[in-house]
């Protein structure tokens, strides 16, 4: 099982879900922060986009895994994490991944991605941050336009 | 009864027939046009084609009039999102939902999904009661609202060799009842102080998953005295 290592003060010991460019690009702006971030996924090929500098140092780790299976998490120690954010390309693994974050593991920020704005609010009373892409997107093409 | 079914598949297709024989109306939810085309050249309009973790589609599927809606999909992820919405957006009174992966259970439970069906557990205590004469425990059937108790055989072997004693005197855990004991000519009894467990009975016994390997271990262990 992997451990996150000593933690430095300020430091998160972050665990992303979903290796593709939304996952790495979070994990690579956490990383040059200086967190340190289990990024996991059940296909390796979006680990080979990782930053190697960030690779050797230890302060990005690539989990091969399904961030939906408790034996996964555990694997990528999920419940020593501070932060827990599922990116993966489907809203119902993220949400399912999350709510076993919260509830089973007590991860003290857990961070879903939700394209489906119809949904997007429906987790908050657990706790659960949504990140709604298409609001997210749609807002900002709206306040374009508008100025 | 006017039931909402989530998966075309092969247990939301059996279920959906099962339940108009039966008088109730339904409506059933799949993503894949053809599914839906197939079901409803059987069972008349029934299908709403569509991805049931929409709140649009179950709208559409009249979720808001359901008395239950049963989520068969072989996704849990899907199941589940299923379930929290009918349950949070259109506060039906019972959501029903498969589950795949049986570690998952618990967290259904506990996100709100009325009753959850362990179907891989259901095939394969199956397969090990008909298939396999094996040294185990062998679940007859799940006990409800509990997920971690069912009703248990123990098929006791040729060489038990607690013969002669009481079964209050066998180390079991607190939560293991022994209910029924079945001799090998087919005679049921519940045990009392004189009864005396043979190789050859069949004990049926409530258990909790935890207590399965003690039971296990007490009943096929190999060597005697203990």
């Amino acid at each position: 099982m992997l451990q996150f290592n000593q933690r430095e003060s300020g430091l998160k010991r972050v665990v992303i879900m979903g290796c593709n460019e939304f996952g790495i690009l979070v994990a690579t702006s956490l990383a040059n922060n200086g967190h340190t971030i289990h990024i996991m996924d059940v296909i390796p090929k979006g680990f080979n986009d990782l930053q190697s500098n960030h690779l050797e140092s230890g302060r990005i780790v690539p989990i091969l895994g399904d961030g939906t299976l408790q034996q996964d998490q555990l694997r990528a120690s999920v419940p020593d994490s501070d932060v827990f954010i599922a990116l993966s390309n489907e809203d119902t693994v993220n949400i399912l991944a999350a709510q076993m974050c919260k509830i089973l593991h007590e991860v003290p920020t857990v961070m879903c991605r939700i394209d489906d704005p119809n949904i997007a609010d429906m987790y908050n009373k657990l706790g659960i941050i949504p990140i709604n892409t298409t609001s997210l997107a749609s807002d900002m093409i709206v306040t374009k336009i508008g100025s | 009864m006017y039931v909402v079914i989530v998966g075309a598949g092969k247990i939301g297709t059996s279920l959906a027939k099962s339940l108009i024989s039966e008088g109730h109306e339904i409506t059933v939810v799949d993503m894949q046009s053809l599914k839906c085309v197939l079901l409803d050249q059987i069972l008349g309009q029934v299908s709403v084609e569509g991805n049931a973790t929409d709140p649009r589609v179950l709208d559409k599927a009249g979720v808001s009039r359901a008395d239950i809606l049963i989520a068969t999909t072989n996704k849990d992820d899907i199941n589940l999102a299923t379930c929290q919405l009918a349950k949070h957006h259109f506060g039906i009174d019972k959501a029903i939902s498969t589950v795949n992966n049986p570690d998952r259970k618990e967290l259904f439970s506990l996100l709100g999904v009325d009753v959850i069906i362990d179907v891989t557990s259901l095939i394969m205590d199956h397969i090990q009661q008909k298939a396999l004469s094996s040294n185990e425990v062998v679940h007859l059937i799940p006990i409800p609202n509990n997920v971690n108790k069912s009703v248990v055989a123990i098929n006791v072997p040729q060489n038990f060799s607690f013969g002669d004693r009481p079964t209050k005197t066998f180390p079991l855990p607190d939560d293991t009842i022994l209910a029924l004991v079945i001799n090998n000519q087919g005679v049921v009894s519940g045990p009392d102080e004189t009864t005396r467990i043979q190789p050859g009975d069949c004990l049926i016994a409530v258990a909790s998953k935890d207590s399965e390997d003690t039971i296990r271990d007490f009943f096929y262990q190999a060597k005697k005295g203990m």
